[in-house]
């Protein structure tokens, strides 16, 4: 559980607009290697999901086809990367001005 | 009456390094890039990352269907490393949807630059759940004494 900190990009945005608006919401975040693609994060998340939402989620599949889709990614990923340095998203990990 | 405002040096500065930057991007993606796997070689690259650290240098190799004991990793100049894993198995253009080319791949090879000098053979190596950690200790030629 994130006691105190910041949130930047969609998920705060959503999370945002669900406080505005009374919508009982959560993020789930799993630690990962940002440039790669990481299945094993995304199954470690939706069984966290399943406990929260007691819903039936079966991530055997992503286990099991986790390397073929790390590889099939690559491409993709090395392209997102590229972008991602156009549209300057490091400014996301940029320290904030704020103090408490 | 419109009023147009100056632009100061420090805009003009990083105007013209956004466009410097841009240009290199475009000089690359025309001449340099090349697509991610090499049918004669039967190899595909891997993605990798650098991290330049004070102390180290950490290079990151994502190596999916890597073979643990197959990895091996080469200096092959002061600031170029090579790296290079079997795979578990073959991995045809066909398993990809693809039809138009014919090949097979078993082997992930990429070639590294290490931005800053480093000891290589101090060179440590973690291979953790298909992720090959490359730890490379700095080295520092000579320092500039502070008057």
């Amino acid at each position: 559980m994130l006691k105190e900190g910041y949130m930047v990009g969609p998920q705060a945005i959503m999370m945002q607009y669900c406080a505005k608006t009374d919508v009982p919401a959560i993020t789930l975040l799993a630690q990962c290697f940002f440039n790669y693609p990481d299945p094993e994060a995304a199954a470690e998340l939706l069984k966290e999901l399943t406990k929260i939402a007691e819903i039936k989620v079966d991530v055997s599949k992503l286990l099991e086809k986790g390397e073929e889709i790390r590889l099939r990614a690559r491409d993709v990923m090395r392209r997102t990367q590229r972008e991602m340095s156009k549209m300057k998203k490091t400014q996301e990990y940029d320290i904030p001005m704020y103090v408490s | 009456m419109s009023t147009k405002r100056k632009r100061s040096i420090f805009d003009i500065i990083s105007e013209y390094f956004e466009d410097l930057q841009e240009r290199t991007e475009r000089f690359r993606e025309v001449l340099i890039e090349k697509p991610s796997w090499n049918r004669g070689a039967c190899t595909m690259e891997p993605l990798q990352n650098i991290m330049v650290t004070p102390t180290e240098v950490i290079i990151t190799v994502d190596l999916p269907y890597a073979e643990e004991n197959t990895i091996r990793v080469k200096p092959i100049s002061r600031d170029t490393i090579e790296i290079l894993a079997k795979m578990k198995r073959k991995v045809r253009f066909a398993d990809f949807g693809i039809t138009h080319y014919e090949g097979e791949f078993e082997t992930l090879h990429c070639q590294t630059r290490v931005p800053v000098p480093v000891y290589m053979d101090k060179m440590e190596l973690r291979f953790k759940k298909g992720i090959l950690e490359i730890h490379l200790p700095r080295k520092y030629e000579y320092e500039i004494p502070i008057e």
